[in-house]
């Protein structure tokens, strides 16, 4: 059995009870009659595939057993939240009635503390969330933690804290194989390539928020290239990950100068600037839907269809808007979105799916 | 790469990222180079805090030198020249039609911004006669140290500090009514960095925010300051709080406005 990841686990738990189901339902309708022999040796395989799944990955094997999972996650989602609210907000109380040493030493502990927390789960083989949920406490811990630090020495900011987090966040992620840490580091590593491009420049660090054609991009599409870039086995999906988080940055960028065009390329007219990134944007967005259903990836299908949308609004605004009867406007939107319903409608039909990741 | 490995890394991370603040605040506070100023209640105000925290920072209240007429304009020694100086491209000239485009689209940079106690630049300004004003004045902006040490050479009277500028095209009055006869070049101090100080514990205990809900002070409050601190601009031009103490109810002595 090659499976090494809880989600594939999952997966292959469900299509065990939907298979139940669907030969429940063909019994019923006499399209198929197993012998009393080959029943109980797929039940006796079944219970085996799910005995073993179960103890190897902690999984829930009946409908009531995942909804108190569900439950037990949100509850502890909701204390861990409070939990960390309480800390936060004792040590502003205390705050300022402690020496300079016990501040470091209690922003650097805390970090630690939760670092050293999730690697203990891990160890322990408790449920993924729950080492998750520790991560990314770790994580925002680290954060919170050299803010304040820059606060107490009134240090002024300095990109380098994005690398730092950056590699906090790939470190982490990798080593648990938890995406949102590992998209966060990508992002924050993304930030940190902008903003040194930026300072090469003689711009401030931040200057990369408003210039971000500039700066912001290329890194984006670096980011987009990693599957390219180290190719390999991905079982918790972070490669995909960290093509996401290009696609969306790179996007991002793209329509906030779309509308900002007085901030790009001062020898052409800003309303030119806007419309041909719109163009732009447009295409892209496009050619990231093509590449999401060439490689079944179906966070790139949705990603790119939402930017597609929101590039063509804006430039139907660009457009339309400043002429145009407003009630006439929002009815041709409607209009464009009934097409666009049938478009996908028929790519579904005439391309079919791959089967998403 | 093995899981324990990255780990490992992990945990560097955190521990390098901590030794790093610290070994750069060892060498910021190597050296006073930017400047020591004993300021008062009205320049480095406690800024307002929720009631439970103990949190306390101090924030640096600055004004500038403005153009008649404009009150809240930009700073009246930031033209052109200045710009340049920062490292700005200010090739193109203000009558150009793409002038507007151009200066609208450059990015901000750091500079190094001088900062004047009950200078010159405080006594020619229209608030002097303020108890609450602060005295306080960004009056030059530059890229080298050494250079503006040289041109304001006495510490405790001259801060030199990080700050970021933008340039301006100006077209119209600033606040006030009607074109510019001719469009002009300047630019904002957009922000002085950092612009809170903490304030650790030993100093000015007892002392809280006067406004509970806001930083600055209302307009007619005449109250004087309460405390003094002195503040260490270091090698990185970044602060630190060296002393602090309370003042008598009365005004501060110190030159008058008409000196």
């Amino acid at each position: 059995m090659d499976i090494h990841t809880k989600r594939k686990a999952q997966h292959r738990l469900d299509r065990i009870a939907s298979f139940r189901e669907e030969l429940k339902d063909l019994e019923a309708e006499q399209a198929l009659a197993l012998s009393a022999d080959q029943r109980s040796r797929l039940e006796a395989h079944f219970a085996m595939l799910e005995a073993g799944l179960a103890r190897r990955f902690g999984l829930d094997t009946s409908d009531s057993a995942r909804r108190i999972s569900w439950g037990m996650r949100t509850v502890a989602l909701l204390g861990a939240a409070a939990l960390f609210a309480a800390i936060a907000l004792f040590l502003h109380r205390v705050w300022g009635l402690l020496p300079t040493a016990a501040h470091v030493l209690l922003l650097t502990g805390i970090t630690l503390a939760f670092l050293t927390g999730a690697e203990w789960t891990h160890r322990k083989r408790a449920d993924g969330f729950y080492t998750g949920l520790l991560v990314l406490a770790a994580g925002v811990a680290f954060v919170m933690e050299l803010s304040a630090m820059a606060g107490i020495f009134n240090i002024a900011p300095s990109p380098h804290a994005l690398l730092l987090w950056s590699a906090f966040g790939l470190l982490t992620g990798i080593a648990y194989g938890i995406w949102l840490v590992f998209g966060a580091g990508v992002v924050l590593g993304c930030a940190y390539v902008a903003s040194l491009l930026s300072m090469v420049t003689g711009s401030y660090w931040t200057s990369f928020l408003e210039h971000q054609q500039y700066f912001l991009l290329p890194p984006a599409i670096t980011a987009y290239a990693i599957p390219w870039i180290a190719p390999g086995a991905d079982p918790h999906g972070l490669r995909v990950t960290g093509r996401l988080c290009g696609t969306g940055m790179g996007l991002v960028a793209l329509f906030s100068l779309s509308v900002a065009g007085h901030l790009c390329c001062a020898g052409m007219a800003p309303r030119t600037i806007e419309g041909l990134y719109q163009l732009v944007g447009l295409f892209l967005s496009g050619a990231v839907v093509g590449h999401g259903l060439k490689l079944g990836t179906a966070g790139l299908v949705n990603l790119g269809s939402l930017m597609f949308v929101i590039f063509l609004y804006a430039r139907l605004h660009a457009w339309w808007w400043d002429w145009m009867p407003k009630y006439l406007f929002f009815l041709l939107i409607g209009f464009i979105a009934l097409v666009l319903l049938f478009l996908f409608r028929w790519m579904r039909a005439n391309g079919g799916e791959r089967g998403s990741t | 790469m093995k899981r324990s490995v990255l780990v490992s890394l992990a945990f560097l991370v955190v521990l390098v990222g901590n030794v790093g603040v610290l070994l750069h605040t060892m060498r910021n506070r190597g050296e006073a180079a930017g400047g020591t100023l004993e300021l008062t209640e009205r320049e480095a105000s406690l800024m307002w805090m929720p009631s439970e925290s103990t949190v306390r920072l101090l924030q640096l209240r600055w004004d500038c030198p403005r153009r008649e007429g404009e009150p809240h304009g930009p700073p009246a020694w930031m033209d052109a020249a200045k710009l340049t100086s920062l490292g700005f491209d200010c090739s193109v000239a203000v009558t150009d039609p793409k002038a507007h485009d151009h200066y609208g689209a450059m990015a901000r940079r750091e500079a190094l911004v001088v900062l004047e106690y009950q200078g010159a630049a405080w006594k020619a300004s229209m608030q002097s006669n303020r108890l609450h004003a602060t005295r306080l004045f960004a009056i030059d902006a530059g890229r080298e140290l050494t250079a503006l040490r040289s041109l304001y050479p006495d510490p405790t009277r001259y801060a030199i500090v990080r700050g970021t500028v933008k340039p301006v095209y100006q077209d119209r009055r600033w606040g006030g009514d009607g074109a510019l006869d001719t469009p002009r070049l300047t630019g904002w101090i957009q922000a002085l960095e950092p612009i809170q100080v903490f304030l650790p514990r030993p100093f000015l205990p007892g002392i809280r925010p006067r406004n509970e809900r806001h930083q600055d002070r209302p307009e007619g409050d005449n109250n004087p300051p309460r405390y003094a601190v002195t503040i260490c601009w270091g090698a990185n031009q970044e602060p630190w709080v060296i002393a602090a103490r309370l003042l008598d109810a009365g005004p501060i002595p110190g030159p008058s406005v008409t000196d």
